[in-house]
């Protein structure tokens, strides 16, 4: 039963994202969240007796597994690291200017 | 027909063309933003067809009356933007280009997985600007709120897959009917669409990021990204039936949201904190009236909010260039008539008050809520009275220069920066637009609607959204 | 305080999804997809213009796509609008990268390699060069395409500065490779227009499914976007490698 564990590991990254103070562990826990996301958009399209959908001489165009999802996720990738990029830039700032990559210490700067 | 493609593909061909020429991005700019109001008066209505492949297998641009309204008022506003704040531009000009290609993307498109890409680059493209003004503890809780709403709509996005095999929205429209369970993928679009609605349990970025905004940030936000995605939500939700418990739940955030915003610009310390409460209320008028189905009074909230927030948040910017307290203020106008008078336009156009286009729209919204229920009427009064109270007391103090003997203006006078004859004009278009769209609001209408107006509120606009006609 | 509220929320999204997914009426059950309800089952067959039902390898000619690979055939040529604003994320992504960090000339000191390190990726680093451009121009016959490949060519640039402290990629190359590659897909696409009067179509002939000289535009297509990420990709590590920039 993959697509329950894909919903667990999205549950896990989601609270894991609200409930911690470090800002690079936020990142990480974006990044559950995504792979999670990406594993359950695979897990829509999947036939028990389907095989990988490349046509070769040997297999038949009928036994592919769905395809469609495949190509979501390959941009769907794309797009989380791109998001990822971002934050780790800009966490690398924070660091620079606060000297901390705890929250509670930051919220005691910024006022 | 084909010319409604180049809308989203030459700001992105100029975008890329732009790394090759460093030195001459700027112009780029300016030629991309002047090329898309010019393909505006080239563009028929008409559903176009990418690649050849027709829905649902491939993807579709919907361009009807409803998409024609939003895009030509979202380029429109975006070349003022962009003329009257061009000495802040800098080294944004890719970033803009990209922002525009996004804004038209989410717009025109019919498809929900396409909506989900070009949601992500506007997104990451207003992420990029609002790291501006180098605060970035603020960016950095935008960009966590904004990815988790994505990444929760594409979770909806891949369950309605799973439930009707295809992706197009309007063959999604078509296979709906009123027994089909999709409470959870809309409840968990909304979600997503709700971070940048500014809709009340998420909008804990929002203060912070628009108070550090400058001028040109602080407007593209407020009046580009926020219109442009309360168009989008608009068309999602007309085009899925929703049931009564989603719908009851949409309308008690949207009023929470539309209280909340209100009596905090209420009790707003600084000239920028009173705009952006104003902003998020305005966001959950606009969304009540689309989810109750009253499209066309939302169509007239967003421009009007659109436009009144454009000129005010360029003329806070540059009236003190920190966010100081509103006491710092007094008398600032008289130095600088023309940009008071466009902001004092501007914010009776915001209360509703007559002779200006938030009356009409302000007219219709009440109209058109009598039909749902008698306390939603009663709710928009009592908070047109408070909106008249802020903006009033904002516009005395801005005007008023105070007792004799009293100093002015207590801070130096540097931090008044002088205004660029191109602002000053693009604001007085501006407000003369507002001013004409009041004395004559059936020849607005007629030019760019096309339809009866004030007869039924309840119109349909759009074509082809709901079972096709 | 958080954490409870938190905790709750997770348990309200956690009952609806699972009592939505584990429901047979809505979506259908784990491992039985059925193709013919979907679209994909004319993306597979290649019918979505015209019904046709012979897809074999070798043999068939001029079909709608042409290539062995069905997810190249939908990332490519169904939903090509899709692969262009993925680019664009990327290019956006990389832009943000080289605003921020891009202002300091100098490069963060790199502690000193091992010795296995040194040897190892001497020897590593040309087959994994060559596996990248193999993937790229493959991609429509076999699992690949040009993000995959050109995150591997990234990887080894990334596998070389590990290895080697002076090693300094210079990134102007590859900044004007970027804008030209991205510039070029555009222009392939806006030519699509004049011919057929869609964007994006695909007009060259397809030739027959199987061979590397198939599918129409799309290897094409594809080394192009290959190499704009595999410069992308290189520009965001040369930038997070430079040292931080001395005052805001």
């Amino acid at each position: 039963m993959i697509n329950i564990a894909a919903v667990v590991l999205i549950l896990l990254g989601l609270y894991s994202l609200l409930t911690t103070q470090h800002i690079i562990k936020m990142i990480v826990g974006l990044n559950v969240f995504e792979v999670g996301l990406n594993l359950f958009i695979i897990t829509i399209g999947y036939r028990s007796n389907g095989i990988v959908p490349i046509l070769t001489r040997t297999n038949n165009v009928q036994d592919f597994v769905d395809p469609l999802p495949q190509a979501i996720v390959l941009t769907s990738i794309v797009i989380g690291f791109g998001l990822t990029a971002v934050a780790l830039v800009v966490a690398k700032k924070i660091h620079k200017t606060y000297g901390t990559y705890l929250i509670n210490e930051i919220g005691g700067k910024v006022e | 027909m084909k010319y409604i493609v180049l809308l989203i593909v030459l700001p992105l061909l100029f975008a890329f063309l732009s790394m090759l020429v460093k030195s001459h991005k700027d112009k780029l700019l300016y030629l991309g933003v002047i090329v898309n109001v010019g393909l505006l008066f080239f563009i028929e209505q008409g559903e176009y067809i990418i690649g050849g492949f027709s829905k649902p297998f491939g993807i579709t641009l919907v361009l009807d009356q409803y998409s024609m309204v939003a895009v030509v008022l979202i380029n429109v506003l975006f070349l003022f933007t962009i003329f009257s704040h061009y000495q802040s531009i800098q080294k944004y000009s890719t970033v803009l280009l990209t922002l525009l290609a996004g804004v038209n993307g989410l717009l025109l498109t019919g498809d929900l997985f396409n909506l989900f890409v070009f949601l992500e680059i506007t997104s990451i493209s207003a992420y990029i600007l609002t790291t501006q003004s180098k605060k970035y503890y603020d960016t950095f809780h935008y960009i966590i709120i904004g990815s988790i709403g994505s990444g929760l709509y594409l979770l909806g996005v891949i369950l309605l897959y799973g439930q009707f095999g295809n992706l197009n929205l309007s063959v999604i429209a078509q296979q709906l009917n009123h027994s089909s369970n999709v409470l959870l993928p809309l409840l968990l679009i909304f979600v997503g669409l709700a971070v940048e609605t500014k809709l009340f349990p998420m909008n804990g970025w929002v203060k912070n990021v628009y108070k550090n905004a400058n001028g040109l940030v602080g407007s593209i936000m407020a009046s580009i990204i926020a219109s442009t995605i309360l168009f989008t939500f608009g068309r999602i939700i007309n085009a899925v039936y929703i049931d009564t418990f989603f719908y009851n739940l949409i309308i008690i955030i949207a009023v929470l949201t539309l209280i909340t915003g209100e009596l905090a610009a209420f009790n707003g310390k600084t000239m920028k904190e009173i705009l952006l409460y104003s902003s998020i209320g305005q966001g959950g008028l606009a969304t009540l009236l689309m989810v109750t189905g009253f499209i066309f009074p939302a169509v007239l909230i967003i421009t009007n909010n659109g436009i009144s927030k454009l000129i005010m948040f360029s003329i806070a910017d540059n009236l003190s260039k920190e966010d100081v307290q509103l006491d710092n203020l007094k008398g600032k106008f008289h130095n600088h008539k023309t940009l008071g008078i466009a902001f004092t336009v501007a914010s009776f156009s915001l209360i509703g008050l007559p002779l200006f286009l938030g009356f009409y729209a302000k007219v219709n919204t009440i109209i058109g809520l009598f039909d749902v229920n008698l306390l939603l009427p009663a709710i928009i009064l009592i908070i047109t009275i408070v909106e008249g109270a802020y903006l009033m007391k904002l516009n005395i103090l801005l005007w008023h220069p105070g007792n004799e003997g009293e100093a002015v203006m207590p801070y130096d006078e540097e931090k008044s920066t002088s205004y660029s004859m191109s602002m000053i004009l693009a604001m007085c278009i501006l407000s003369l637009v507002l001013f004409t769209a009041g004395i004559l609001p059936e020849q607005y209408g007629d030019t760019i609607l096309d339809k009866p107006l004030l007869n039924d509120t309840h119109t349909e606009y759009l074509i082809d959204m709901k079972g096709g006609m | 305080m958080k954490n409870i509220l938190a905790l709750l929320l997770i348990a309200v999204l956690a009952f609806l999804t699972m009592t939505y997914v584990v429901d047979n009426n809505l979506i259908p059950e784990y491992g039985e997809a059925r193709l013919d309800q979907t679209v994909s089952g004319a993306y597979v067959t290649q019918s979505v213009t015209e019904k046709n039902n012979d897809v074999s390898f070798g043999r068939s000619d001029n079909l709608e796509t042409g290539s062995a690979n069905a997810v190249t055939s939908i990332v490519l040529e169904y939903r090509a609008f899709d692969t262009l604003g993925e680019v664009t994320v990327l290019f956006i992504a990389a832009l943000g990268v080289s605003l921020l960090l891009g202002s300091s000339e100098n490069f963060a000191k790199r502690p000193k390699s091992g010795f296995i390190l040194k040897v190892g990726s001497k020897i590593i680093l040309p087959i994994v060069i060559i596996v990248g451009v193999y993937i790229i121009t493959h991609g429509h016959l076999s699992p690949g395409g040009g993000f995959q490949g050109g995150a591997m060519i990234a990887a080894a640039l990334l596998l070389m500065a590990i290895s080697d402290p002076q090693f300094i990629p210079s990134i102007k190359q590859f900044k004007l490779l970027e804008g030209l590659s991205g510039t070029i897909f555009i222009i392939l696409g806006l030519v699509g227009i004049s011919v057929s009067g869609y964007f994006l179509s695909n007009y060259m002939d397809t030739g027959i499914i199987g061979t590397l000289t198939s599918a129409g535009i799309i290897p094409i297509l594809y080394m192009f976007i290959g190499l704009k990420v595999g410069s992308e990709l290189i520009s965001i590590i040369t930038d997070f490698l430079r040292e931080e920039a001395e005052c805001d």
